[in-house]
């Protein structure tokens, strides 16, 4: 799917912007194009590497979970703006430890509906389990979580209203999804002290 | 007595694809047997009652709509090529979902056409909103693309 196509149904489903990984960042427009940074190696130097590059404001960095070191250092690395796939992690790689870690640095969850929608039986129930484990703890806590789609193709861009259905099944209430669709934008431009601009 | 019946009115995601009502059928039952289970599944008690172009309207029982459009969005594939279902209505009526697909339909979707595109031959959908769909030409593993006219124009 081409970034242009994606804009265009994104436009479609109400959407007002919309993540992709390694585009670069439309600050005009509708919807509004925010570029991501995914670092897929399990490895803490790439993770630093990332977070220097973008340490100018300009994109999103998305790290793929891992083992419960590997997630507590990618955590306490500056920069780091959300953290996913922890549904392909063992059990124990995300503890209330780093749910307050997460929560005291302001690094979002990623909540990940394609797994919901493309496997069955025993996946999906283990799937659910650990969103069900990490809203626990999201709600106690209060760190950030985020919702993508993580669509390839137009079929796979679910609408909010889908979004909101498919996270039921994690007991995701509907405040809480809309909450999670407006993160990344949260996260490009976190509140802050009123500065005067001159 | 007779059931409450409630009417979900779909939209089908390519709308090229328009899947016939026993495909339709086969492939919701099986996300609203692995979603929610057999017990849940006879209480839902769905059926597709009409499907043509890019809309279907599918049958629940009166209280079951959340569960089914539940199941509608873990539809993901009919065969190998993806769909959607994506639900855009609720009524008590078949006829008040009919008149909505009178208002929202875009228009028939056009033939496809025969398009060459970085060297290979691909079979165009083109449909409202400068969209079009790219599926390649031949019998195996065939590649689609979702591409827009600005990005046919830029190549």
């Amino acid at each position: 799917m081409s970034l242009n196509r994606a804009m265009s149904e994104a436009g479609g489903l109400g959407f007002d912007g919309i993540v992709a990984i390694g585009q670069q960042c439309t600050g005009t427009g509708t919807p509004r194009v925010i570029e991501g940074i995914l670092v897929r190696d399990q490895q803490v130097k790439a993770v630093v590497r990332a977070a220097r590059d973008t340490a100018d404001g300009r994109a999103l960095l998305i790290v793929n979970a891992g083992d419960n070191g590997f997630n507590r250092a990618a955590l306490q690395v500056k920069g780091v703006h959300i953290l996913r796939h922890l549904h392909k992690t063992e059990k124990n790689s995300f503890d209330h430890i780093m749910a307050r870690m997460a929560a005291d640095r302001i690094v979002a969850i990623d909540l990940d509906v394609r797994p919901l929608v493309m496997t069955r039986g025993g996946q999906r129930q283990k799937t659910i389990q650990r969103y069900r484990d990490i809203l626990r703890l999201m709600r106690r806590f209060e760190f950030p979580v985020s919702v993508s789609s993580n669509a390839r193709n137009p079929a796979e861009l679910k609408s909010v209203r889908e979004m909101v259905s498919l996270l039921a099944m994690a007991g995701m209430e509907e405040s809480e999804v809309i909450e999670g669709l407006k993160t990344p934008g949260m996260l490009m431009a976190p509140r802050g002290p009123v500065s005067v601009v001159r | 007595m007779r059931d409450k019946r409630r009417y979900i009115l779909v939209k089908i995601v390519p709308p090229w694809s328009s899947p016939g009502t026993k495909d339709l059928f086969l492939v919701i039952q099986e996300a609203v047997t692995s979603a929610l289970g057999d017990v849940s599944a006879s209480c839902i008690q769905m059926a597709v009652v009409h499907a043509s172009g890019e809309f279907a309207v599918v049958r629940c029982n009166r209280g079951s709509e959340k569960m089914l459009e539940q199941a509608l969005a873990a539809v993901f594939c009919l065969g190998s090529e993806p769909l959607a279902l994506r639900p855009v209505a609720t009524s008590g009526t078949i006829r008040s979902l009919k008149e909505k697909i009178a208002h929202a339909a875009r228009g028939p979707c056009q033939k496809k056409e025969a398009v060459a595109y970085k060297g290979k031959l691909y079979d165009a959908y083109c449909y409202p909103g400068q969209k079009i769909d790219l599926l390649e030409k031949g019998f195996k593993s065939r590649e689609l693309l979702f591409l827009t006219e600005e990005d046919i124009e830029d190549k």
